[in-house]
């Protein structure tokens, strides 16, 4: 069988509008795509019109609501990631900080106890620690940044006409 | 700037400059989503999935949508989306242990739709979506390649295969009487 007739698209559209033009459809009868055409396509109708009697798509107004309840939560969730991407550097951070400043200074027990009470922090934050601690400051405030812009980006999405809040 | 109360925020998107209202929602749903559902129930072949999968295309559209989009264009991206999305749920295997849901109710002409819906049944889902858009839809070779991410030189032959092997399936039911 021939892989296409010029007239295929022809006869689809016929048998889609129920217009048949006589010289149509006498090539129709004769030609096998044509008609092997005609009957996928009268079948696949058929299966249309049965669907589209039996099955109503929700209506416009729910699928709005969920709509925008969809596009909160999407947001939400872009808003959490930079929020749980500062939680997580945090929990790296926060170690190493403890680890660094505890090995520069290491006194005994009781020295300890005493020089916590009168330690200078500002001191720990010279040279090497000084960029450390910029970086760590940088990517919180960015994390912060994005994790705020979404969620304010989510208060500017008016809730006034979403019953379903 | 103040969005007004039913207005969707587009901000999702990169590309999306634009918001949509609520009433022009509507007449893009009212004029979209029964063709949009139809082919869903089709090619997917269960009605809560094809509702499932209908209210997440709409979800998408409105995250992505380009405002400069006319109607072809906007028809041709909601059934990229959809196709993009039933692909996604064969993948994910979701609906792979759920028996499919019959039709309930005895209405005239009840055994030869089951015949038709049986037959389709046995086709690939791209097999189902590449016959619908193009015989149902009316979509050309282009639009269906938009449809379906489909390669433009591959459309045809895979319509060809398609037709071919719905046509056997469909053997019993006479070409001849439908332009007779």
């Amino acid at each position: 069988m021939k892989l296409h007739c010029e007239h295929e698209s022809a006869v689809a559209r016929a048998a889609r509008t129920g217009f048949w033009p006589s010289a149509l459809a006498d090539h129709a009868r004769t030609c096998p795509a044509c008609s092997e055409t005609c009957a996928v396509a009268a079948a696949l109708l058929e299966e249309s019109a049965a669907i589209r009697a039996a099955n109503r798509p929700p209506d416009a107004e729910s699928v709005w609501i969920e709509t925008r309840r969809r596009a909160r939560m999407h947001l939400r969730r872009r808003a959490l990631f930079w929020f749980r991407a500062l939680r997580t550097l945090a929990i790296v951070y926060i170690p190493v900080l403890l680890a660094w400043s505890m090995s520069r200074s290491r006194p005994t027990a009781a020295e300890s106890v005493s020089s916590q009470i009168s330690f200078d922090f500002s001191a720990l934050l010279s040279g090497p620690a000084e960029k450390f601690a910029l970086a760590g400051a940088l990517l919180a405030a960015l994390c912060i940044t994005m994790g705020s812009w979404y969620l304010l980006r989510e208060a500017r999405t008016s809730l006034a006409h979403s019953p379903g809040r | 700037m103040e969005r007004s109360p039913g207005v969707l925020s587009p901000a999702f998107g990169a590309a999306q400059t634009g918001a949509l209202d609520e009433a022009s929602f509507q007449a893009l749903y009212h004029a979209n989503a029964q063709p949009l559902r139809a082919y869903l129930l089709h090619v997917c072949r269960r009605p809560d999935v094809a509702d499932d999968l209908l209210q997440e295309t709409w979800c998408r559209y409105l995250m992505r949508r380009r405002p400069d989009m006319d109607e072809s264009e906007t028809r041709s991206y909601l059934f990229r989306i959809a196709t993009n999305l039933m692909h996604e749920r064969v993948r994910s295997r979701v609906d792979s242990m759920l028996p499919e849901i019959p039709e309930h109710g005895r209405t005239p002409g009840l055994e030869t739709r089951l015949d038709i819906r049986s037959a389709f049944g046995r086709l690939k889902p791209r097999e189902r979506e590449l016959l619908w858009l193009a015989y149902v839809e009316g979509m050309n070779h282009e639009e269906i390649a938009a449809a379906t991410g489909l390669r433009l030189l591959s459309i045809r032959i895979l319509l060809f295969r398609a037709r071919r092997k719905a046509a056997q399936l469909l053997t019993p039911r006479p070409a001849q009487k439908r332009f007779a």
